[in-house]
């Protein structure tokens, strides 16, 4: 299989730009000026995180919003929205790659790498709702299997390990592309370090392959279980609108929308500021649009169910919290949730006009904005009117919440822009195999399920 | 001595790589001795040992598979890599040049 093998050897790195796919290097080799700009202005953003952050750290959390009994508000629900966009590697490589759907060939990495990411995020947040970061050593050293929050832990922790492996596999030949064709010096050294040696052999092409195909089983369900267990968090409590059966299955809808929404916005800045049309065409934003769209109406579905049962029971507990996000403090964000996550993307996608790149990627930041706002809306009204007698809590995020916020979409942006800065985001080889073989394997497929002529 | 320092500098580098494999063993170590205590502390306490056995058996059998994977995949191709630069008489593709 020649797109396994670095078919030019030390000495080509002047040849560089002639390759076929040479677009896909220019991040790697030019560093413009609009980079470093957006670089700086995003490392204001994160100073100013960091700031908050030390603040925070030194007179504790009373200096966030949060309260008895509102003792989660914006750090968990960016957990939990952090983790549910982490979904989108696995959703799109994982499944895509084992159903043989080829054009997700250069979508791929640009996927893995935002679930690698925002795993970080996802954690990091705890950490910070943790107050002292020291707490972690309790959880670590003291922590009970009985609880949900150290199912967490384990379960993340595996997440993140199964998702950073299936990242580097099939980084692995496009490393030994860069290693033999960058001239020598530290960044040499450096792929050939992570290259391993990688001379694209029988034997390696092989064992690579089938690296990639167990790493893509075992992820699927690790993922499912990951934000199940997120989920768990909050319905293994008896907590008013939180102690629901359905509350991991919607978890898991809600992470893979949001995961699909995320890739989409990423694909749409990689394509806007590398000019990558060639590779991130118009017929995958169609494509992950009809996905958009079908997780747009589970979503609605699982939503609808949820709060039709609780309306429906008249439970006096959970009608208060209901008319709380329906009418009362938490309604602003919860009708927003339902435009932004349901009737702004159902208007664009439904429609085949509309479902083009621009619509799909305004759609796509829409559901974004309205996951965010449905974690925020699961986790502060319940807290606001608990089951146990505490007085009623209101909460508002301060500076500092907001600030930490920002913090981490541009901390998230930096290290996006950095990785694409070392790594080709697209995976080269994927790509070469798609040209070389798929017309033929797509045309075996299609004889062995079509019926004889 | 150039021949020397680059037979100095192919061992570092694949010194670094075989280190790579083993930070990830370290790291698997410490997940399973983590999940080890969690089950030693929940049985001498007497605290629901059943929860922890379940929950540790399948993070174990995900870790295992990561770690087989890992293994089977650097092993393989470190190998081969050495084994086709030495076959090449220098680096994996200096035979190509």
């Amino acid at each position: 299989m020649e797109a396994l093998k670095p078919n030019e050897g030390l000495g080509m790195e002047k040849n560089i730009t002639k390759y076929r796919d040479n677009i896909l290097y220019q991040p790697i080799l030019k560093t413009g000026k609009t980079f470093y700009l957006s670089f700086a202005i995003l490392s204001l953003v994160v100073l100013f995180a960091a700031f908050a952050y030390f603040k925070q750290f030194k007179y504790g959390l009373g200096v966030s919003g949060l309260n008895s009994p509102i003792f989660w508000g914006v750090y968990i629900t960016n957990f939990v929205f952090f983790i549910g966009v982490s979904h989108a590697g696995t959703l799109i490589s994982a499944i895509l790659r084992i159903s043989k759907a080829e054009w997700r060939r250069s979508i791929t990495r640009s996927a893995e790498v935002i679930t690698v990411l925002v795993l970080f995020f996802g954690l990091g947040n705890i950490l910070i709702d943790l107050g002292r970061i020291d707490r972690l050593m309790i959880v670590i050293l003291h922590g009970r299997f009985q609880s949900p929050l150290l199912w967490d832990v384990v379960s993340l922790t595996t997440y993140l390990t199964a998702s950073s492996v299936y990242l580097f596999l099939p980084l692995i030949p496009d490393i030994a592309l860069l290693r033999d064709r960058l001239p020598p010096g530290f960044r040499k050294s450096f792929y050939e370090v992570l290259s391993l040696g990688w001379a694209g052999t029988e034997k390696q092409i092989h064992y690579l392959e089938k690296g990639i195909s167990i790493m893509a089983v075992t992820v699927l369900p690790i993922a499912v279980s990951v934000h199940t267990v997120v989920s768990y968090v909050f319905s293994m409590t008896v907590q008013p609108m939180w102690h629901s059966s359905i509350f991991g299955p919607y978890f898991v809808a809600g992470a893979i929308f949001s995961g699909i929404a995320g890739i989409i916005v990423a694909m749409a800045f990689l394509r806007k500021v590398y000019h990558l049309e060639g590779y991130f065409r118009d017929v995958h934003f169609n494509y992950l649009g009809i996905l958009l769209l079908v997780m747009t109406c589970l979503w609605f579905y699982f939503t609808f169910c949820e709060y039709i049962t609780v309306f429906y029971g008249n439970e006096p507990m959970e009608m208060s919290i209901f008319m709380e996000k329906m009418s009362g403090k938490y309604a602003p964000q919860f009708w927003l949730m339902v435009i932004t996550c349901f009737v702004i993307p159902f208007t664009i996608l439904a429609n085949n006009r509309t479902r083009n790149v621009t619509g799909t990627v305004i759609a796509s930041i829409s559901v974004n904005i309205g996951m965010w706002l449905e974690r925020f809306t699961i986790v502060v009204p319940t807290l606001m009117h608990p089951r146990l007698p505490y007085e009623l809590g209101i909460y508002s995020p301060t500076w500092v919440e907001w600030a930490i916020l920002m913090g981490c979409f541009a901390l998230f942006t930096m290290i996006y822009m950095v990785f694409t800065k070392l790594f080709p985001i697209v995976s080269l080889w994927e790509v070469q195999e798609g040209r070389e073989k798929a017309h033929g394997e797509v045309a075996e497929r299609l004889s062995t399920y079509l019926p004889p002529s | 001595m150039k021949e020397g320092n680059e037979s100095i500098r192919k061992k570092v580098i694949l010194g670094l790589q075989i280190s790579l494999l083993c930070c990830f063993y370290l790291f698997a170590l410490g997940v399973f001795t983590f999940l080890a205590c969690a089950i030693y502390r929940s049985v001498v306490n007497h605290d629901h040992p059943v929860h922890a056995i379940v929950l540790s058996s399948v993070i174990t059998c995900a870790f295992l598979i990561i770690t087989s994977v890992m293994t089977m995949v650097f092993t393989v191709i470190i190998k081969e890599g050495q084994r086709n630069a030495r076959e090449n008489g220098g680096a994996a593709h200096e035979g190509n040049i």
